[in-house]
């Protein structure tokens, strides 16, 4: 079990610790962790399970922040790393964001959920409907009620009634003048063109998104019309899963507002929406890049956000590149951006340019990846489709909308 | 609200900053001291009871020590503030330990609350209670979480079974029967909520009391999918560890294809093997089944207390030892505990799909167990942090079961998002499982690797394909010409020399290329005479060194080599005192070798021993030891032995190339060089002959003088880290002291070195060592000189049996 939770600044300040258990855990293992990661780098951060000379540390990094928590006993590791993951989403949700400013400004309240969602160093109440009962977030209202009265508590005075109900992550008693459910399908393509130019992989991983806002304890059943092309699916806690094992039909009673409803993935797709044509000769120290970018399969909807990113090899000192369309940048860290957003009508969009290689390197040997960034709204690239949703009983005036989109997710393709 | 903002961009975003800040808690954090906090604390007003408390707890967050405060914060524990009360109890529960007498007053005020009507309040003061964990309140607390765990209201039943634990924790002895005994009323507790928080306790507390499972098992399986999901990661465990204690392994499963026979008695411990020569080899096919067993007693025991258990002897395991089997159909007890674990497998919770499919692993015959796959690699996907322990997971699986895995080999491809370690675990699962349909793909994905910008990671890819070839030796002729080509592709870039990752995946290169042709010797001549013949343009001195070691390991492979032997020699020696030290000890390894067989080659070549490097005749040292008379030549050999001291300096070496003349090579100087599989055999003639030998060092060192001990200790550390698996490089200390009433003490005596300590430093290119566990195995030898050498070893290794087997091979080597 955990025994201590340390928040980090980017600059390996100690915000806050908090001791879980009768073992106490000294915060100098935060010095010991910080030398570290500024001896190993980057790789270190990436690191989720680190073995100190004391205890073993868990870790996860959320813009800028780092959660650490120690322990001395066996445990499921993903069990850490799992919780460290909801106080990071739950922080963020109360915070609205998570910085470090933002994370002292208000440590009582970090303080109040950490000891709501841990005790001994296992957790307690995750929930966030719940927490929100519990410990009110920081909003407008109480923050002028607070310089007025100088007074206001955010810690609720009676215990939540979902913390008995078989519906835990739901608000008891729920009232709308309009009862609203949205459904967006929201896929990332992943794909991997390989350096001859073959679509090595490519699949989608999906999620459905619901944002409910009805009155009272709806339950809800949600069905597409080819489920058969899902690959995997990871469910919210809400699922049930008898409905889904017969007949593959999702039944649930909504967590109130947005949430994910589920998680999949469909693998092995043939078509992508982009293709990116890359071409690098090296001759006697100087390297000539060629890009070109263009829709390779129609999705019948406008493709927009499109972007290309790629790291400049360390041989390469120093790049001169121009496009004709799009705006192009080099970062410092020899990142190279280049963004199309859509591709026009008359021409194809194209990046080329001259790579200045270290000397001594008749040519290059190693080549950049490329990343490619897009979106399309309208369509869900997967094709999977959302066949009905239905209420048990029908609320009066309850309005249903459906989305779809597609974005790039692990998207590459290789020189 | 505020029209006087707004004015501009400029001022609206000042006005948000401080809208922004107004109402929190920043200037007590920034400041928590810049009032006097005491005085506040006896405030009466709950308004400032507050801000003194959450300055204290800036203080606090802060990493200052504000003990002192804590007979002032107790007074406030009665305060009728919610608010106030949380605070104080955060404190309390931070400070505690530290200041027991004075937490002892906070106590009534417990009491009172414990009788409260507001649940929240109940459950607030069991929890602070219990957090305080001192003795004297023990009793107290003990009683309050009886009647707590009948509370009505489910939270408060959850913080009696969270109770538990801390109570659990001070070591009550003479309670610990009543504390099972509230465990085993929350575990049959009708609240989902409140069972998964007994599961917990119920580990912490009691982890082998199965009978208190075994009281509500079935409705404790059906209850799973409805506790919470932290609850269900601890739950499977419990509910499976029950499962194999009351009706062993499943038939068909993996474990029990493991299990082979029954097994029989052994001192052995799994995680530290030790073995000597003296003994019989045959062990490590009782090994597997001594391993069904080792992991089934791991689960029936908790793994807690047998890990921490150093080591067991002949523990007899009456009950549990003749580990029992069952079969997974028609038992009902396993067949609901796999029905109802199933559907977890789609939980949002990456802990608890991990979890279950630990117990499907564990319990489902073996052709049922594909089903954890795509949960498995979903995962991955799915939540980025937890995707290397998944991965670590993955490789486990997949080394035990490669054709699990072996249809998904897309999914572990390599994106450039991934860190290093991801790399490195995704290159070794698609080593593991590549088949032979789909090396094809595997290979053309490698090739893209290499030309990777990070050249560690294509140094790896570089190491995969030779472990392919190792696998799928049908491939290997495919591989070779890939690897070939990269030879002479990275030739161009090394020559100029100047990056050290190159470097390193030119090394990589040259080593897989050796252990592809090391499988068939034969059908790769004509590689090893093309990489021969690129010596003189790779510039990398551990790639020459490889190239050199297979020179001489083949040198008299087929019918060209041999013929080439010479003219190689000539070059070796001509180029050596410019070699680096490896290179050096290659290339004496090679001229060892060749003279083993080539002996009248070498009696010829009086060069040689300019280029310092001193020949001996093997195959007959005693006979020309014995032949020469010591005292005659004692000079001559103290002048060259003072300068194969510093054999590895160059300058030295021309210098003492002109006297080293007089010593004729039979004279017995022996370098024992870089070895690989001639220099234990080497070792133990020579010293059982009595042969006086000098090992070859960078810097060999005359310190420690002990005469007349009669010890031998060679110890060999040798690290295979994960991620270089290739580089196996082992460092050879060795410590010879000498008592012997022979020849060889008055030689010693003449040159007034009573002991040479001698430390050589050795590359060691290990053949059948390769594999990616990290171990460390030591040989010590020891003994006297003229008994036979008493060789010992121990492995040290995370997977015994991988351990076991390499014992084992190491033993049929030495033997």
């Amino acid at each position: 079990m955990l025994q201590c939770i340390f928040l980090l600044s980017d600059s390996g300040e100690v915000m806050l610790e908090k001791q879980l258990t009768g073992h106490r855990v000294d915060r100098s293992i935060c010095d010991w962790f910080w030398n570290q990661a500024i001896s190993q780098g980057d790789s270190f951060k990436q690191q989720s399970v680190i073995a100190s000379p004391t205890h073993y540390l868990f870790q996860i990094v959320r813009e800028g922040i780092t959660f650490l928590a120690c322990t001395q006993v066996e445990m499921p590791p993903l069990m850490a790393i799992e919780f460290l993951c909801r106080v990071a989403d739950v922080l963020s949700d109360y915070l609205e964001g998570l910085n470090e400013d933002l994370i002292k400004d208000n440590f009582v309240i970090v303080y109040e959920l950490l000891d709501e969602m841990i005790d001994n160093g296992f957790p307690l109440t995750t929930e966030p409907n719940i927490l929100r009962e519990m410990i009110s977030p920081p909003n407008i209202v109480s923050k002028m009620l607070s310089v007025v009265t100088g007074n206001s508590s955010n810690v609720s005075d009676t215990l939540p009634g979902a913390t008995s109900s078989c519906v835990p992550w739901r608000t008891s008693d729920i009232k709308y003048a309009n009862n609203e459910v949205y459904v967006d399908l929201v896929e990332e393509m992943d794909a991997i063109i390989n350096r001859d130019g073959v679509l090595v992989k490519c699949e989608i991983y999906g999620e459905v998104q619901v944002n409910s806002h009805i009155t009272g304890v709806p339950d809800l059943t949600l069905s597409f019309t080819n489920p058969s092309i899902l690959d995997d699916v990871r469910f919210h806690p809400c699922v049930r899963f008898r409905p889904w094992e017969s007949h593959q039909i999702l039944s649930f009673v909504p967590p109130d507002g947005q949430f994910k409803l589920m998680s999949y993935r469909v693998k092995k797709l043939k078509s992508i929406p982009i293709y990116v044509k890359p071409q690098l000769t090296s001759d006697a120290g100087t390297c000539r890049i060629n890009l070109m970018v263009g829709i390779k399969n129609d999705p019948g909807k406008m493709i927009d956000s499109i972007t290309l990113q790629f790291q400049l090899p360390p041989p390469i000192l120093s790049a001169d590149l121009t496009s004709n369309h799009g705006v192009v940048n080099i970062l410092s860290n020899k990142i190279c951006s280049w963004s199309i957003d859509r591709i026009p009508k008359d021409r194809t969009p194209s990046l080329s340019g001259t790579l200045a290689v270290e000397t001594g390197l008749e040519r290059l040997h190693v080549f950049p990846i490329f990343q490619v960034g897009f979106r399309i709204q309208g369509v869900a690239l997967s094709g999977l489709q959302i066949d009905k949703l239905d209420l048990k009983v029908v609320p009066n005036r309850l309005y249903k909308g459906f989305r779809a989109l597609t974005r790039a997710g692990l998207y590459e393709v290789r020189s | 609200m505020f029209p006087h903002f707004g004015a501009t961009a400029d001022t609206l975003s000042k006005a948000s900053t401080i809208m922004f800040r107004i109402g929190t808690d920043a200037h007590l954090y920034d400041d928590p001291e810049d009032v006097n906090i005491a005085p506040l604390l006896d405030s009466k007003f709950d308004s400032e009871k507050c801000e003194a408390l959450k300055r204290l707890l800036a203080l606090i967050a802060q990493g200052f020590d504000v003990s002192n405060f804590f007979p002032q914060v107790v007074k406030n524990v009665a305060s009728q503030s919610l608010e106030v009360k949380k605070l104080v109890y955060l404190y309390l529960l931070h400070y505690a330990e530290k200041r027991p007498n004075e937490a002892l007053l906070s106590i009534n005020s417990f009491q009172k609350d414990l009788g409260d009507t507001n649940p929240l309040v109940r459950a607030w003061a069991l929890r602070t209670m219990a957090g305080i964990r001192l003795h004297v309140i023990a009793p107290l607390v003990l009683v309050a979480v009886g009647k707590c765990a009948r509370d009505p209201s489910v939270y408060v039943r959850k913080c009696a079974a969270n109770a538990l634990p801390k109570l659990h924790d001070l070591q009550l002895e003479e309670h610990s029967s009543t504390i099972e005994e509230i465990v085993g009323i929350l575990l049959s507790d009708h609240s989902p909520g409140v069972v998964g928080a007994a599961a917990a306790a119920f580990n912490s507390v009691c982890p082998n009391n199965y009978s208190l499972v075994g009281r509500s098992y079935k409705r404790l399986c059906e209850v799973l999918p409805d506790v919470e999901e932290w609850g269900q990661i601890v739950l499977i465990g419990i509910l499976l560890r029950y499962a194999i204690a009351r009706h062993g392994l499943v038939k068909k499963s993996i474990m029990f294809s493991l299990h082979g026979k029954e097994s029989p008695q052994s001192e052995k411990d799994g995680l530290d093997v030790e073995f000597s020569l003296e003994k019989d080899s045959s062990m490590d096919l009782k090994f597997n089944s001594e391993m069904a067993s080792m992991v089934s007693r791991c689960y029936i025991e908790g793994p807690d207390e047998y890990l921490s258990r150093s080591s067991y002897t002949n523990r007899i395991f009456s009950e549990f030892h003749n580990a029992k089997f069952t079969s997974g159909k028609s038992n009902d007890d396993v067949k609901i505990l796999l029905q109802c674990t199933l559907p977890l497998l789609w939980s949002n919770n990456s802990a608890v799909v991990l979890a279950a499919a630990g117990v499907h692993w564990i319990m489902v015959p073996c052709e049922d167990v594909k089903r954890i796959v795509k949960p498995l690699l979903f995962l991955l996907r799915s939540s980025s942090t937890s995707k290397y322990v998944v991965l670590c997971n993955i490789q486990v699986f997949a080394k035990a079961m490669p054709s699990l895995f072996a249809p998904h080999f897309e999914d572990f491809f390599i994106i450039s998002s991934d860190s290093y370690q991801i790399k490195a675990l995704k290159l070794e699962i698609l080593c593991t499982i590549a088949t032979e349909s789909s090396i094809s793909s595997i290979f053309k994905e490698f090739q893209d690797y290499i030309q990777d910008p990070d050249r560690s990671f294509a140094a790896d890819a570089v190491a995969a394909i030779g472990l392919c070839a190792q696998k799928l030796p049908k491939m290997a002729i495919t591989f070779l010409e890939g690897l070939l080509a990269l030879t002479r592709q990275e030739l161009l870039t090394t020559e100029f020399g100047s990056i050290e990752g190159e470097a390193g995946v030119l090394v990589q290169v040259l080593t897989s290329i050796k252990s592809i042709i090391k499988q068939d010797p034969p059908n790769h001549e004509k590689v090893v005479i093309q990489l021969v013949r690129s010596l003189d343009s790779i510039k990398v001195p551990a790639a020459r060194a490889i190239i050199i070691w297979m020179m001489g390991e083949y040198n008299n492979l087929g019918e060209i080599i041999p013929r080439m032997v010479t003219t190689v020699l000539q070059y070796l020696a001509w180029s050596f005192s410019s070699e680096a030290l490896e290179t050096k000890l290659q290339i004496l390894n090679t001229t060892f070798k060749v003279c083993q067989i080539a002996v009248l080659v070498l009696l010829k070549w009086g060069k040689i021993n300019c280029c310092g490097i001193k020949l001996l005749n093997v195959q007959s040292p005693s006979i020309e030891i014995s032949k020469s008379s010591s005292s005659s030549s004692s000079s001559s050999l103290s002048s060259s032995y003072s300068s194969s001291k510093l054999t590895s300096s160059s300058s030295s070496f021309s210098s003492s190339s002109s006297r080293s003349e007089e010593v004729r090579v039979d004279d017995a100087f022996l370098f024992c060089c870089d070895v690989d599989a001639t220099f234990f055999p080497l070792l133990n003639l020579v010293f059982r002959k009595k042969g006086f030998s000098v090992a070859y060092s960078e810097n060999i060192v005359a310190t420690f003088c002990f005469p007349f001990i009669s010890l031998i200790c060679l110890k060999v550390v040798y690290y295979l880290g994960v991620s270089k698996a290739q580089s196996k490089e082992i460092t050879i200390c060795s410590r010879f002291k000498f008592k012997t009433v022979s020849r060889q003490l008055t030689f010693i005596d003449t040159f007034n070195v009573q002991c040479i300590y001698l430390s050589a430093a050795m590359l060691y290119y290990s053949e059948i060592l390769s594999n990616a566990f990290p171990c460390l195995i030591t040989i010590t030898a020891e003994g006297k000189c003229i008994e036979p050498l008493n060789v010992s070893i121990k492995v040290n290794c995370e997977e015994t049996v991988f351990g076991l087997n390499l014992l084992n091979r190491i033993v049929n080597f030495l033997s």
